[in-house]
């Protein structure tokens, strides 16, 4: 079932913090981010499980208005959901700095699937092959995707 | 002694066309027990006037742009497209270009290391030089389980997204995979509610009314979905009493979605012209079937043998068939 979209807004010293959680679809409304017109804007993205087709064009709308507005924007921890549109959708972050995301993991020997987090702001070119140890078995983890295109946003 | 068995068909003309001497040969075997014995060519060559095949298999790889020109004339000047091409390209190395030069209708997957999925070799040369083009179950063996929902209004599709959630969920594979699954059912629906519906004149009833506004089409309007699994990979397809969707949309979508420009994302009314993509990226192999004015069934197969970077690591096989009414 598609998990509705939830938003949690917070002001904090640094600028608007917003908490993004579920599937960004149709239904998907942004109006409690936008109500604020926030100068500077962090999204945090750990939270968005699935985008589907007309969500990117929700999400790139959001992303407009944003701009307009005049805002500057960051991505924090952006989900391996994001990160597929952010290599497949030209200007699904516009104007955005990606700051952080989750690169996937799986365990060879349980199956263990756990996400880690990426940050370019300690690690700017990140090795996603270095060894993650299985939170469950305690075996080394393997880099669920193509390394060598994971990242390939930050390169568009 | 009367014969009980008919040694040959139809003649079929197949022209297969590898400049590696052992793949020719193995794919040449495989044709040669399937089909019929066909002709061999290392490079493409002239194609003389009226070329006479009832096929052309070809590796992507191994041709040039003047071979494509004149693949897609071979295409061209036939009502159906008889070309098979043969490429390890994947959604972010290869495909791009041939998907953003529109050179391909039909397109079999090969591994890095050139390993051919024969099955599916097999069933899409029979597509192609049969006609008979429906049905998931062509794609599996006898004995895998099939299972059916209809729906036909739009209220209905959450419900149908958990249920395949669940479904996904007791075949026990990566959640990775089984997020590829959910898209591909979301979009499916969401195309055969939305996009396939046409009146009687054959003007499309809903392709530019909001997906947030709820539809729902004449009882007899049924779309079904079917889903099934062997060891190797889960399938699904869905099929629309309409046949209102043409292989040019299908190509242009797909090509201005993989040319990633300012148009990449419609901005119009209704849908954002991005489902066949999304689609394409979340499968190992997309079929589309049409027979105009009656049917279009989309058929979706997710490689589930081994982790979603093994799904990625593999070719893409892509084919859309048309029969005539
Ligand atoms: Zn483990």
């Amino acid at each position: 079932m598609a998990n509705s979209l939830n938003v949690k807004v917070e002001k904090r010293p640094s600028g608007l913090w917003a908490e993004l959680s579920g599937d960004i679809t149709e239904d998907s409304e942004f109006n409690a981010i936008l109500s604020e017109k926030p100068l500077l804007l962090t999204l945090d993205l750990a939270g968005i499980k699935r985008i589907n087709s007309t969500g990117v064009r929700e999400w790139i709308n959001f992303m407009t208005a944003l701009r307009k507005d005049g805002a500057r924007i960051n991505f924090e921890r952006c989900s391996v959901a994001i990160v597929q549109q952010l290599n497949m959708i030209a200007n699904f972050a516009d104007r955005a700095e990606v700051h952080s995301v989750f690169a996937p993991y799986i365990c060879p020997s349980c199956d263990t699937e756990e996400a880690k987090l990426v940050d370019f702001k300690a690690n700017p070119t990140p090795d996603l092959e270095a060894p993650v140890a299985c939170p469950n078995c305690k075996e080394t983890m393997e880099f669920d995707d193509l390394p060598e295109s994971y990242l390939a946003f930050r390169q568009q | 002694m009367s014969p009980i068995l008919q040694l040959s068909e139809a003649t079929r003309r197949v022209l297969l066309i590898d400049a590696d001497p052992k793949r020719q040969k193995h794919l040449r075997q495989i044709i040669t027990r399937v089909i019929g014995a066909p002709e061999t060519r290392e490079t493409l060559g002239a194609l003389e006037g009226g070329a006479p095949y009832n096929l052309i298999v070809a590796h992507y790889e191994g041709l040039d742009a003047g071979d494509l020109q004149r693949l897609q004339e071979f295409s061209a000047a036939h009502s159906e497209p008889k070309v098979l091409l043969l490429s390890a390209g994947t959604m972010r190395a290869g495909l791009p270009n041939m998907f953003g030069t529109k050179s391909l209708t039909n397109l079999l997957a090969t591994s890095g290391d050139d390993e051919l999925d024969v099955d599916g070799l097999i069933v899409t040369c029979q597509k192609i030089l049969r006609r008979d083009i429906f049905g998931l179950e062509k794609y599996f063996v006898w004995g895998v389980p099939t299972r059916t929902a209809r729906i036909n209004k739009s209220a209905e599709k959450d419900a149908l997204l958990a249920q395949m959630q669940e479904y996904a969920s007791q075949l026990g594979i990566p959640q990775r995979l089984a997020n590829l699954f959910e898209t591909v059912v979301d979009e499916f629906v969401t195309n055969a509610l939305y996009n396939s519906p046409v009146d009687a004149d054959g003007k499309y009833r809903y392709a530019s009314t909001s997906r947030t506004q709820r539809i729902e089409l004449e009882p007899d309007e049924v779309i079904n979905l079917k889903v099934c699994c062997d060891a190797r990979r889960l399938g699904v397809s869905i099929s629309d009493p309409f046949g209102s969707l043409t292989r040019s949309t299908i190509i242009e979508y797909l090509a201005k979605c993989f040319r990633r420009g300012d148009g990449q994302v419609d901005n119009k009314a209704g849908g954002a012209g991005l489902g066949f993509y999304q689609i394409l990226d979340a499968l190992s192999h997309f079929v589309i079937n049409i027979k105009p004015g009656s049917t279009t069934e989309m058929i979706g197969l997710i490689d589930i043998s081994g982790t979603y970077k093994d799904f990625v690591t593999k070719g893409k096989s892509f084919n859309i068939f048309v029969v005539d009414g």
